[in-house]
């Protein structure tokens, strides 16, 4: 072997065994642990002895009220949001792809900041937004004379989890937009030029040109807002409502958080973590399931 | 070319590594003097909950604490997520010798111990002699009848396992100016209440308002209410999950009264709010009560209020004007690990917290109220009037005290007993749920944590 590639091979080496020992300690060995501990009556310190107690959890878990209902909540979370999302980004997208904006700078930097600002700090703004007395939603209902739709958005049980979904729409449309806006630039302008002319106006190009060439990405996005919806709606959920009322807005991760960090039930938790895995791994492989399909329809 | 960077590379990491591991050697110990303590071990690791009260009181005491016992040395973490940080070391074998617990743990920290017995029976510090004073146990320095309740004394076989900190009362929060601006009186039972409600209203003000996020904030009413009208051994019944605790005519009585308050006495939204919120909206005379505790004041130090605003604290309701009213006690805790190190010095340093030097330095730099017997005595002058205020209502005749706190659950069960018990308030206050609902939501739970007993 030349000096050049044993220096080659050990910057490689360098450049690889940082991150995969990382991966490996704090999360490769973590998962695998937490696999093990959903099948045991583990507490969070680790004392009084940890006994295996098999599928209990699992079985528990079922029968267990507040956790239908947490999933109930996540699933909507995960249909409504990613879907009206990335309907939204697409939307927007196009207009400025197509519209010939002059401000179309100004407004891709202003739909983009949302996804740039800590989701505490969103969920606390939007508390204040949906907040009853001085919140801007009510006063904007005063001001139109629909004083009638006034409520307390997030202390209701219809609209707490609804608040909560409209709030993670309007924080990562504008991060998928940026995303579906780049793979509409670069679609053949030929294509609207001839369509055009064979007098295809904008709905019909938007529906059998622009779809079908972003399609890829619209699946990529699809994917990558469940998971970041999964993720976040914990922040929302735990600072927005807490949960609340009587459980409305509970979502799964909030639900872990709770058995594990406040009633120390790590066993519980790890099952119902190890359940959370399972359902996004399962949802995921089902919509590039769907996409295969598309493809060879 | 190409090698330069690759030495710059190498060399980069070597000063990273070394950097990370210079850092993590320098979080050790401090240096110690010469040990005159006549303690054989003479450092103390403690972990302190600092929240409302802030830091600058736990770093003077351990200082104190230093200066009287040469040669001791204390390590201490303070933070307001303590538990997030001492249990990854505790679960590594690593116990604190000492803890200041907040008083809700809502980092389920202290519950899990408990269930686990993993804290050291400390009876034997309160029956010893109280450090700079001539033939008064520990014990007699305390709030009268406190260590008998089940907060510290929590396996009900009277050993004291939990050292009270700061217990004060907890219960109805009003604006003492308010009340005097209109000569209202304060109201003793629930018809009384919903009468001042209906003449507050005129004013535009209601009669409540309440975290509809945290709802288990009005188990500061509510426990003292149910006392007053069910007693003592029927919140006792309910602390330890007992059969038709909450099923009993009594407390369903108090809970009919409570369930009034949907009949437009609470301002509306306070569903929505969180305890920060809505506190506010009572500072904004909004409202006229809120279920909150006696750390109202320190926590809304910097919010806006009504000229002239002066906390003060009621007890709860009661049905009939001939009960006794009750106001709830309730505060932060110190324990022992049973696991620590060093018992000897950590019973040491808690007989010296509450020495008269430590209740007033408490005072002095966190505006808070120590529960020994003479505490409020001695801080007059020291703490704020709103404090000094809200501690003196449990000195007032007619007026007993009560300390309630639900046991831990037992190892395996996974009901959260807090959540299952309060979060439906804001669904019964809305009439999305009956009384009915409510209590055989509660007993079908405790049916359950029963069957892990």
């Amino acid at each position: 072997m030349s000096r050049k590639n044993f220096q080659r091979n050990i910057f490689i080496s360098f450049s690889i065994i940082p991150p995969l020992l990382i991966t490996l300690v704090f999360l490769a060995i973590p998962a695998v642990r937490a696999f093990c501990l959903s099948f045991t009556d583990a507490n969070m310190i680790g004392i009084g002895g940890t006994s295996f107690t098999g599928l209990e959890n699992y079985r528990y878990m079922f029968s267990d009220q507040v956790f239908m209902k947490a999933f109930r909540n996540t699933v909507i979370l995960l249909i409504v949001v990613p879907l009206i999302t990335i309907t939204v980004s697409l939307i927007l997208s196009e207009i400025l792809h197509r519209g010939n904006l002059r401000e179309a700078g100004f407004y891709r930097v202003v739909f983009f900041f949302p996804s740039i600002i800590s989701l505490t700090v969103v969920a606390i703004v939007w508390s204040f937004i949906f907040h009853p007395t001085m919140g801007l939603v009510n006063s904007m209902l005063d001001f139109l004379h629909l004083s009638q739709m006034k409520r307390s958005w997030l202390g209701t049980a219809e609209t707490a989890l609804g608040s909560i979904a409209f709030t993670l729409v309007w924080q990562a449309a504008g991060y998928y937009l940026v995303m579906i806006l780049a793979a509409m630039t670069s679609i053949n302008n030929d294509y609207y030029e001839a369509a055009t002319i064979d007098g295809a106006g904008w709905f019909r190009q938007f529906v059998y040109i622009t779809l079908p060439e972003v399609k890829n990405i619209i699946i990529i996005t699809i994917i990558l807002s469940m998971s970041g919806t999964l993720n976040l709606s914990f922040t929302l959920s735990t600072i927005m409502t807490n949960g609340g009322p009587n459980n409305a807005s509970l979502v799964l991760l909030k639900y872990i958080y709770n058995q594990g960090m406040t009633n120390g039930n790590f066993g519980y938790s790890m099952a119902i973590t190890v359940f959370t895995l399972l359902f996004s791994i399962i949802l995921s492989i089902a919509v590039q399931k769907l996409q295969r399909r598309e493809e060879a329809v | 070319m190409r090698k330069t960077k690759f030495k710059s590379l190498v060399m980069f990491l070597i000063v990273f590594i070394s950097a990370f591991a210079l850092f993590a050697q320098g979080s050790g110990e401090k240096a110690a003097a010469e040990n005159t303590s006549g303690f054989e071990d003479p450092v103390l690791n403690i972990a302190v909950f600092g929240g409302g009260y802030g830091d600058e009181y736990w770093y003077q005491i351990v200082e104190m604490f230093e200066e009287a016992y040469p040669g001791v040395t204390v390590n201490m973490q303070i933070s307001p997520t303590i538990g997030q940080i001492i249990t990854p070391q505790i679960a590594a074998g690593d116990w604190p010798d000492f803890m200041c617990c907040n008083g809700n743990d809502t980092q389920g920290l202290i519950t899990t111990m408990k269930r686990e017995k993993a804290i050291l029976d400390i009876t034997d510090v309160f029956d010893s002699p109280a450090l700079g004073e001539e033939g008064v146990t520990l014990r007699e320095k305390m709030m009268p009848g406190l260590l008998d309740s089940r907060k510290y004394a929590p396996y009900g076989d009277g050993r004291i396992y939990f050292a009270p900190f700061n217990c004060g009362p907890t219960g109805l929060v009003y604006n003492k100016t308010l009340f005097e601006k209109n000569g209202w009186e304060l109201p003793k039972t629930w018809d009384e209440f919903y009468a001042l409600g209906e003449e507050a209203a005129q004013q535009g003000i209601s009669l409540f308002t309440y975290p509809g996020i945290y709802p288990y904030y009005w188990e500061h009413m509510l426990i003292a209410a149910i006392t007053a009208h069910a007693g003592v051994d029927a919140i006792n019944a309910i602390m330890s999950y007992e059969e038709n605790s909450w099923d009993n005519p009594e407390v369903r009585e108090v809970l009919e009264e409570f369930v009034r308050m949907a009949q437009g006495y609470v301002l509306p939204g306070s569903e929505a709010l969180n305890h920060t919120q809505s506190q506010s909206e009572l500072m904004m005379d909004h409202a006229l009560f809120i279920s909150t505790g006696n750390w109202v004041e320190s926590e809304m130090a910097d919010a806006p209020r009504t000229e002239g605003f002066v906390f003060a604290m009621a007890p709860a309701p009661c049905v009939s004007e001939d009960e006794t009213s009750y106001i709830r006690n309730d505060g932060d805790t110190f324990i022992i690990p049973a696991e620590a190190d060093n018992t000897e010095l950590a019973k040491e340093f808690l007989r010296f917290l509450y020495t008269d030097e430590s209740v007033k330095l408490f005072a002095e730099k966190s505006n808070g109220v120590y529960a020994t017997a003479d505490a409020l005595e001695l801080v007059e002058g020291i703490v704020s009037d709103g404090v000094y205020g809200m501690y003196s209502v449990n000195n007032q005749p007619g007026v007993n005290a009560v300390v309630a706190v639900l046991d831990a659950v037992p190892d395996g069960c996974n009901v959260v007993p807090m959540d299952v018990i309060w979060n439906p308030v804001p669904d019964v206050l809305a009439g999305r749920m009956t009384i009915d609902q409510w209590i055989d939501q509660i007993e079908s739970a405790y049916a359950e944590i029963r069957s892990y007993m």
